[in-house]
């Protein structure tokens, strides 16, 4: 979907080579469009990032559970 | 495809690509960079780091936001000068830390943080950012607009004139399509941040006290245990959030900085940090005058309130000074926090996500900017909305899920495949990783008081 998108917008004409060239390769759009490859998870560091996220989420709720009490309080 | 950047110092190679097609981001890029090359070229250091800082200062000064200064105001009408001085010190200096490693990253890769969490780790822990990104931008986007209003409501202007024209101030940067443009404006802006160091400068402090707090953090707070742990929390989410690290990363790949650049990026990110220590450190200052009065602020923590308390105290200069940054700190946030949720959910969309392109050319981008700040403008103006509560709460929301963002950008900086030589020095991930942990225990330690204080009604001292 995103090449499609970007190319309904090409330029059209000679670029200016000298302001081109001032760009590094990997910088123009259609390179950095290309997605970096996926890495593997080790099995610890998913359980890793999994705790993590039910830890942040379950303190998350506490925070928001903190909110609605004193919101239904009137301390809005 | 796996890069490594295997000698980042290296001259860039001439560029044409082989279709022969440019966008027109590429061609607005090309022309910054340009100036940027010439600069080098030329060894006009000054003109070059003039060039390449921005998104650093940007940050800082942005995070320098609506409720950030309150939490400063709070901390100082509620402790006076001591503890919570020094502290602040410390949180800007973890925020460099780690806003530096952001903008490594996106100088190295030339790509959006969202965009490497969805590319490197997958769709499902990039939806799971970019949700965490998108909910808490929503609530601090609403308590910049509430900053905006409760500072304008000191000059008797209307809430809903005050929204509009925090609104239309967004219309108005993003009309540009130029980054450069957008970023310039951004940094006028940030400018008026140093009127509350000048508000601190006419409250006529005493300098005995603030040096003896910086040398011996004293007086430590006392009183309510509930308290000192929301402002602890609070002044943590006002310098160290998850925005920052989408907003530093995504706009350092916008200007379209390279490995080349670091050492520049390095000093923006230092520079912003300074500056946003000290205004930061004044606006507590500012606000020390209400301890010292006595003036119990639990009242009016929203804002508007401490401009008003500080009139005859302070004066009404000071109070004036205090409000109009009020202003500035909600203006500039919405920008710069409304430009992190475009950036983040455009990175995630892998459509277009550049201020190099025009409305026509990234409707979406402009769509996710301009729409989080008109949703976020539409439920300040709700009548009876819980303002006070979605204030208190939206540091404390930052700091809550700050940890999951900063695992995320200490895997990416360590990440040798994208990286190369530039990953990590293993002092700098020992301070990645004690900066995740005290963030992380400064959440958890509020959010358990707080919660058991509000089950059983009584409060933990």
């Amino acid at each position: 979907m995103n090449r499609d998108i970007h190319r309904q917008h090409i330029y059209v004409g000679e670029p200016d080579e000298d302001l081109i060239e001032s760009l590094e390769p990997d910088q123009l759009v259609s390179v950095m469009d290309l997605p970096v490859a996926r890495r593997r998870f080790s099995r610890r560091l998913s359980i890793g990032l999994w705790a993590l996220r039910l830890f942040l989420f379950g303190v998350a709720g506490l925070v928001i559970y903190v909110f609605a009490a004193g919101v239904a309080r009137g301390g809005g | 495809m796996a890069r490594a950047i295997s000698d980042p110092t290296a001259l860039p190679a001439p560029v044409i690509p082989e279709d022969g097609l440019l966008t027109p981001e590429d061609i607005r890029r090309s022309g910054d960079r340009h100036r940027v090359v010439e600069a080098r070229r030329l060894n006009r250091r000054f003109g070059l780091l003039w060039l390449l800082v921005g998104p650093g200062i940007l940050v800082m000064l942005g995070e320098n936001d609506g409720p950030s200064m309150l939490s400063y105001a709070a901390s100082g009408a509620a402790y006076g000068i001591g503890f919570f001085l020094p502290f602040i010190l410390v949180t800007f200096a973890a925020a460099v830390v780690v806003q530096e490693m952001a903008m490594r990253v996106g100088s190295i890769t030339h790509r959006g943080f969202g965009e490497l969490i969805f590319q490197r780790f997958g769709p499902f822990w990039g939806w799971v950012s970019a949700g965490d990104l998108g909910f808490t931008n929503l609530v601090t986007l609403i308590t910049e607009l509430i900053a905006v209003r409760v500072g304008m409501s000191f000059f008797g202007i209307p809430p809903m004139v005050a929204v509009g024209a925090g609104l239309g101030l967004i219309v108005f940067s993003v009309a540009g399509g130029r980054y450069w443009r957008w970023e310039r404006a951004a940094l006028g802006l940030a400018a008026f941040n140093l009127l509350f160091l000048a508000a601190a400068i006419l409250s006529r402090p005493d300098p005995g006290a603030i040096a003896k707090a910086f040398a011996t953090w004293q007086p430590l707070p006392g009183g309510s245990l509930q308290l000192f742990l929301l402002l602890l929390a609070s002044n943590i989410g006002a310098t160290v959030t998850p925005w920052m690290l989408f907003f530093q990363q995504s706009a350092s790949v916008d200007k379209g900085m390279t490995p080349r650049d670091i050492p520049e990026g390095r000093i923006d990110t230092l520079l912003g940090g300074i500056l946003a220590a000290i205004t930061a450190c004044a606006t507590l200052v500012v606000a020390s005058a209400l301890f010292v009065n006595h003036v119990d602020v639990s009242h009016f923590q929203a804002g508007a309130g401490f401009a008003e308390a500080l009139r005859p105290i302070s004066g009404y200069p000071v109070a004036a000074l205090f409000a109009l940054g009020l202003i500035e700190a909600g203006a500039l946030a919405t920008m710069t926090i409304s430009a992190s949720t475009a950036y983040a959910f455009g990175e995630a969309l892998a459509g277009p996500h550049s201020f190099n392109r025009r409305l026509a050319e990234a409707p979406s981008f402009y769509g996710f900017n301009l729409g989080a700040a008109l949703l976020a403008g539409a439920i300040v103006l709700i009548p009876g909305a819980p303002l006070l509560s979605i204030t208190l709460n939206a540091n404390l929301l930052a700091v809550v899920l700050m940890p999951a963002a900063l695992a995320f950008l200490l895997l990416l900086a360590n990440d040798r495949e994208l990286m190369g030589p530039q990953v990590n020095p293993r002092l700098l991930n020992f301070a990645g990783v004690a900066i995740a942990f005290l963030v992380g225990l400064a959440g958890t330690s509020y959010a358990v008081v707080a919660f058991i204080n509000t089950v059983t009604g009584h409060a933990l001292r």
